[in-house]
């Protein structure tokens, strides 16, 4: 779990409600002109063929977290080697520094050769960067950046057990003594954190103030004393999250990101992290899957012409349903680039989410009794183990984390269509 | 590709002619007196140049580009102005110039209003059962004796001529340019208000070698195919224009109705609905850019999942449209009920959602098997 937040929406930007169907231009996609970025393609595909073993899926299933963290650090190694680390990151930075174009060939060629994502350091490379290139000095970028291609993991610590849809509720503590913050609190659903060096951190440092402007950033070592971290299983086998405690825990005030109690802006900042064009492979792995569907339909039902009507109708519905889905992704990807702020990434969430629940829910009805024993998740693959039931319940993350999907329709409701609010809650 | 600065002209053009036009009142006025045309809005359309948009300018036409189409096609759906426009606009005329030269005064007269030229396509056929339903005898003069049925023809009553598809002895395909004379129209009466629907007659209809717009032949059976696509097209685009307009409509009434001393739209159950339709409209956008790419390349199983995916959420949305209204929206009065119908006569036209998708399965299935499994399966 990457973040629960209140919402997606990130800074500035008048959002446009879209009345109209303005239609795409799929510079990205398909048309390729642009003979070097067929070239690129041409390359990674290549690239991918020989580096991307065959095997790892199996290598992972039911692996132990030691093997997995293993397994990640080799593969973040080779993707180093080949030249596509950090692809989005600036080369004064050690990144790739590949174009908008290129970053997206990479992501989509990268889904259909089936290739490990790189989930352990998802937080160090997307979040931590993001955030520290937009909002920290120089001296924290020195400090911090090097680390994270090195291999140094990185995890985020803003969801509580009190402040999960309600983020901007957490009573983390932090007070000012000397030059550092001494910090009490728990967080929960931190990805990986056991593994982490580092965490992106929320904390209260002002009580009396309204409680989105009380909240201040802070980066903790984890190494630190008074810090305590416990894995947490989740309900599909796998082991990614957990919780940390923090006891009179000393953060320097100079890994302090921005202002004090300006850390709520900062923190949209982080999450804006998760837009680009990395979502056109979620897209692609989600087509996969649907080739599985069809896969596993016949596998249970004969060729196609023996289906039963309402196979024929899930499989068809399903199918074209990816397809606009993977449209819409690309027009947002579009309208990024071009500058244009909109709501996109909480509608692409929502279609996203609810999509890969109800595919693996059809998936796990086909495969019966048969697909409901004898299952072994895959380290990392929260929801892409190959078992339907599994990366059924595994789809949760999705339509739960990053915001929950009724915080998304709430944003839409009020942000998008300029719905009123709810009337506060009187306390008496 | 039309830029999107001058598909949001076209848009915004388009919008204002029909509200100009009487909007919403007129498509009530049509619908109530059973007027063969709106004869105006007609005049309003070709003097605008709107009618002969996609026909291309070395044959008179405004030379649009198929997007620019669709936008004036989703205003007609927004407006629910009558389909015979959207027929006219993204179907007749595109199809007709393919025709050549000798269809040039034809064209012509679509472009300025004098001639409305509909096809004469059943509501019950599909791009996947395109029957033909009419049989073409090549008489001794160079011409075509047409005879059959076509049942619910969208428009019929609009008609100058109808484009017919038929079928020739030795089973090619031809298109003809048939005079609304010399065929026999029995209208329906449709729930639908703002539509019109007639089954066609054809009782060895004679059709002269002018009036053959592709001979029997592979030229013929393209034309054909190109028709159907365009039907389902059309009737896509006009479903995304409603869900837009059905939308907007929604919001407005929600956040002015005031129940429990607050706007109804403050309700979680409310706006959560609307988000629930917003999102679908935005897919329905996606989904219409991916059906218009199908009718460029032929590419069935998309297009018609795409009509298939856009009305569903229509009728999904104006479902909820109705019960968010309460009470006001259940009256005749109210204009509501004129999208639940016409959503509905949408989904069913030129093949249900059922059996659109029933149709593209082997498509589907083709192109998965073509691509090998990515993941390791595990049933």
């Amino acid at each position: 779990v990457t973040a629960t937040t209140t919402g997606r929406s990130g800074p500035g930007g008048v959002p446009v409600r879209d009345t109209g169907s303005v239609s795409v231009t799929d510079t990205v996609v398909d048309v390729e002109t642009d003979t070097d970025l067929t070239a690129f393609r041409e390359e990674v595909r290549a690239w991918l063929a020989d580096h991307v073993p065959a095997d790892w899926t199996d290598r992972m299933r039911g692996a132990s977290r030691e093997e997995h963290v293993e397994f990640q650090r080799w593969w973040m190694q080779e993707l180093a080697s080949g030249g596509y680390l950090a692809a989005h990151w600036s080369r004064e930075w050690g990144g790739a520094e590949l174009d908008f174009d290129r970053q997206f060939v990479l992501y989509q060629e990268m889904a259909r050769a089936h290739a490990p994502r790189l989930s352990l350091y998802l937080v160090g490379l997307h979040h931590a960067y993001h955030t520290l290139i937009e909002e920290g000095t120089l001296a924290q970028q020195q400090e911090l950046l090097p680390g994270v291609l090195e291999g140094e993991v990185w995890c985020q610590g803003f969801s509580e057990p009190d402040a999960g849809s309600d983020l901007a509720a957490l009573r983390t503590r932090a007070v000012l003594d000397g030059d550092e913050y001494v910090v009490n609190g728990q967080k929960i659903w931190s990805s990986y954190a056991e593994n982490a060096r580092w965490c992106l951190l929320l904390v209260r440092t002002d009580p009396a103030a309204p409680k989105h402007r009380g909240i201040t950033y802070l980066i903790c070592d984890l190494t630190a004393p008074g810090v305590e971290v416990r894995t947490i299983k989740q309900a599909n086998g796998n082991e990614e999250f957990a919780e940390v405690f923090l006891t009179d825990v000393r953060i320097p005030v100079a890994r302090r990101i921005g202002d004090e109690n300006d850390g709520w802006r900062i923190a949209q900042v982080t999450l804006s992290s998760e837009r680009g064009p990395g979502a056109v492979e979620l897209v692609e792995r989600m087509r996969a899957t649907h080739r599985d569907l069809v896969h596993l339909a016949i596998d249970r039902f004969g060729p196609a012409e023996d289906w039963p009507t309402d196979v024929a109708l899930d499989v068809a519905t399903l199918w074209f349903d990816v397809e606009a889905l993977s449209r819409l992704c690309l027009t947002s990807i579009e309208k990024l680039r071009a500058g244009i702020t909109g709501w996109d990434s909480s509608i692409v969430k929502l279609a996203f989410s609810e999509l890969l629940q109800r595919i693996n829910l059809v998936g796990a009805h086909y495969a019966g009794v048969e697909g409901l024993v004898d299952a072994v998740p895959i380290q990392g693959e929260g929801w892409n183990s190959g078992n339907w039931m599994l990366d059924y319940v595994g789809s949760y993350e999705w339509t739960i984390a990053g915001g929950a999907n009724e915080i998304q329709r709430n944003l839409l409701s009020e942000r998008a269509l300029g719905l009123p609010r709810e009337p506060k809650w009187s306390q008496g | 590709m039309t830029d999107a600065e001058e598909l949001a002209e076209i848009r915004a053009a388009a919008r204002d002619l029909l509200a100009s036009e009487g909007g919403l009142n007129r498509s009530r006025a049509v619908g109530d007196t059973r007027d063969r045309l709106d004869q105006r809005l007609w005049e309003a359309f070709a003097s605008a140049g709107w009618l002969a948009l996609g026909v291309p300018e070395e044959l008179g036409g405004a030379g649009a580009e198929l997007d620019a189409v669709l936008v004036v096609c989703e205003e007609i759906g927004r407006a629910l102005a009558p389909s015979a426009l959207s027929m006219t606009v993204a179907v007749s005329g595109p199809v007709l110039a393919g025709g050549g030269a000798e269809t040039v005064a034809l064209v012509e007269a679509c472009a300025s209003g004098e001639s409305v030229v509909v096809p004469a396509f059943s509501g019950l056929d599909s791009v996947f059962s395109s029957n033909l339903r009419v049989s073409a005898e090549p008489d001794p003069a160079g011409g075509f004796v047409l005879t059959g049925s076509v049942p619910f023809v969208l428009d019929a009553a609009a008609a100058t001529d109808f484009l017919v598809t038929a079928l020739s002895p030795d089973g090619a395909v031809g298109v003809f340019i048939v005079p609304a004379e010399a065929v026999r129209r029995e209208e329906r009466e449709p729930i639908d208000l703002t539509r019109r629907v007639a089954d066609v007659r054809l009782d060895g209809a004679s059709v002269g070698p002018e009036r053959v717009l592709h001979a029997p032949g592979p030229d013929g059976a393209r034309a054909a195919g190109d028709l159907a696509r365009r039907l389902l097209l059309a009737v896509a685009a006009e479903a995304r224009g409603g869900l837009g307009e059905v939308l907007e409509r929604t919001i407005a009434y929600a956040t002015m109705r005031q129940q429990f001393n607050r706007p109804i739209a403050s309700f979680q159950v409310i706006k959560h609905r609307l988000a629930d339709i917003y999102v679908e409209e935005q897919l329905a956008t996606a989904s219409l850019a991916i059906a218009a790419d199908a009718t460029r390349t032929g590419d069935d199983a998309r297009l018609a999942l795409g009509k298939a995916r856009i009305t569903a959420s229509y009728v999904a949305a104006v479902g909820l449209s109705l019960q968010t209204h309460g009470g006001i929206g259940y009256t005749w009065e109210h204009d509501l009920h004129l999208f639940v119908k016409r959503a509905q006569l949408d989904a069913e036209i030129f093949g249900s959602s059922r059996r659109l998708h029933l149709g593209a399965k082997n498509a589907i299935v083709a192109e998965a098997m073509g691509a090998a499994s990515a993941r390791l399966v595990t049933v």
